[in-house]
């Protein structure tokens, strides 16, 4: 919902001429708590625009509509994995509209589905929490990465962070050449999660009724990650980099498969930082692949 | 996909399954949800402070080549009990990768090794 009242704010902010949204007649339209919540950011609107690096700012005018077309091939492939989940509600005892109550609230993947286990096992909140804080750890690295600053609206921001997934992380972060505008990013999110609730939906309505189970549609998330792996090393070039977290994948794979993604990253976040304090490793381990030049523009 | 061969458990009050109470479920999302948001909003009050170190810069660069590695580990050897299994993956991933560095299109390049992973596990193994 936060992607449709995102752009016509956020188009009157750009101060888009000929937008009817414009007019002082449809402002009036709203109400007075409307009013209240639209004037101080639309004062702040001209101060924001005359901080630096204007050119970078102004992108592209048919942002929303890019960020649906990236995000949407893997909205796709998350609609299986939100079928699967829908699936497994259902079988569980749940009612449909428990799917999408579980998918808002808690919106990550691989936490709804340990949540239905602790809702059926009737696990208190506080250990609840405790399986919450495991599970999800991970994405407190995301911080780093996502350009909060870019997204205007408060309550756009506060999607942006309540939506900050592993492939919002992973589409956002690749490539630091690739700047975003905060309507790009958040068409980007409301796109997948609408792909994973819907999956969702569909799957506990009609789960058993689905004759055809397509086997591997949930590829489409490995593809995403590979893109986005070879994004992102293009912008390093840094093949130490993709070592350490191969071990560190590894690793996390041997020890517990289970929690896997949180060892692996907590392992390599920890060799980044001793790299960091180690200038002498790091110039060791540093191994450039390529060079710079070679990269081809298509 | 295992749970389809069990018999689908009874629904009780509030559609919660049998035996499942309302407030404790609510307590349990709750708990869920303030902790996720927690994680994914609190570092950036923390970054807020550490602006200008070189330490965040490097993780900033450091991180997501990483993450990315480790996130096509995770979700590839989830695929390894499809049919063909290693190999089907070994052969689309390598082809989405192809097909990647030669057009440099996201879209293309998931939706085509998609595509041929599915003909892998469908119809070739």
């Amino acid at each position: 919902m936060t992607s449709e009242e995102q752009p016509p704010q956020d188009k009157k902010a750009g101060g888009a001429p000929g937008d009817p949204g414009l007019t002082p007649a449809s402002n009036q339209d709203r109400t007075p708590t409307d009013n209240a919540d639209f004037t101080p950011a639309d004062t702040r609107k001209p101060a924001d625009n005359a901080t630096p690096s204007p050119t970078a700012r102004e992108i592209p005018p048919g942002g929303i509509r890019d960020g649906i077309k990236i995000a949407a091939p893997v909205a796709l492939g998350m609609v299986p994995l939100g079928l699967a989940f829908g699936i497994l509600m259902t079988q569980m005892g749940f009612s449909w509209y428990w799917t999408p109550i579980f998918s808002l609230v808690i919106y990550a993947g691989s936490m709804e589905f340990l949540a239905i286990s602790l809702v059926t096992g009737g696990v208190g909140p506080i250990s609840a929490g405790l399986y919450g804080l495991l599970v999800n750890f991970r994405h407190v690295f995301y911080a780093l990465n996502y350009p909060l600053s870019v997204i205007r609206r408060p309550l756009a921001k506060a999607y942006g962070v309540y939506a900050l997934t592993d492939e919002t992380y992973a589409i956002v972060s690749a490539n630091p050449n690739q700047r975003f505008s905060g309507r790009q990013i958040v068409a980007l999110q409301a796109t997948l999660q609408s792909g994973w609730v819907s999956g969702g939906i569909i799957g506990a309505l009609f789960g058993d009724a689905i004759p055809w189970h397509i086997e591997g549609m949930e590829f489409a998330l490995v593809a995403l990650f590979v893109v986005l792996f070879i994004e992102s090393f293009l912008s390093t070039r840094d093949a130490s980099l993709v070592v350490t977290a191969a071990v560190a994948a590894a690793v996390g794979l041997i020890v517990s498969a289970d929690n896997m993604l949180m060892i692996a990253m907590v392992l390599y976040f920890a060799a980044l930082l001793i790299r960091f304090y180690n200038p002498g490793l790091d110039r060791a381990m540093r191994w450039n692949w390529g060079n710079r030049e070679e990269r081809e523009e298509v | 996909m295992t749970s389809t061969i069990l018999a689908a458990e009874p629904t009780g009050s509030n559609g919660l399954p049998e035996g499942v109470e309302l407030s404790p479920t609510i307590a349990i999302l709750a708990a869920l949800f303030i902790v996720t948001i927690a994680l994914r909003a609190l570092p950036f009050a923390a970054l807020r402070a550490f602006r200008e170190s070189t330490l965040v810069a490097w993780l900033g660069i450091g991180m997501p080549v990483g993450v990315m590695t480790i996130l096509v580990v995770y979700t590839a050897s989830d695929q390894l009990d499809a049919p063909g299994g290693l190999v089907s993956l070994l052969l689309a991933v390598g082809f989405t990768a192809a097909w990647h560095l030669w057009r440099r299109s996201a879209t293309q390049s998931i939706l085509l090794g998609t595509i041929v992973y599915l003909v892998l596990v469908n119809l070739v193994f």
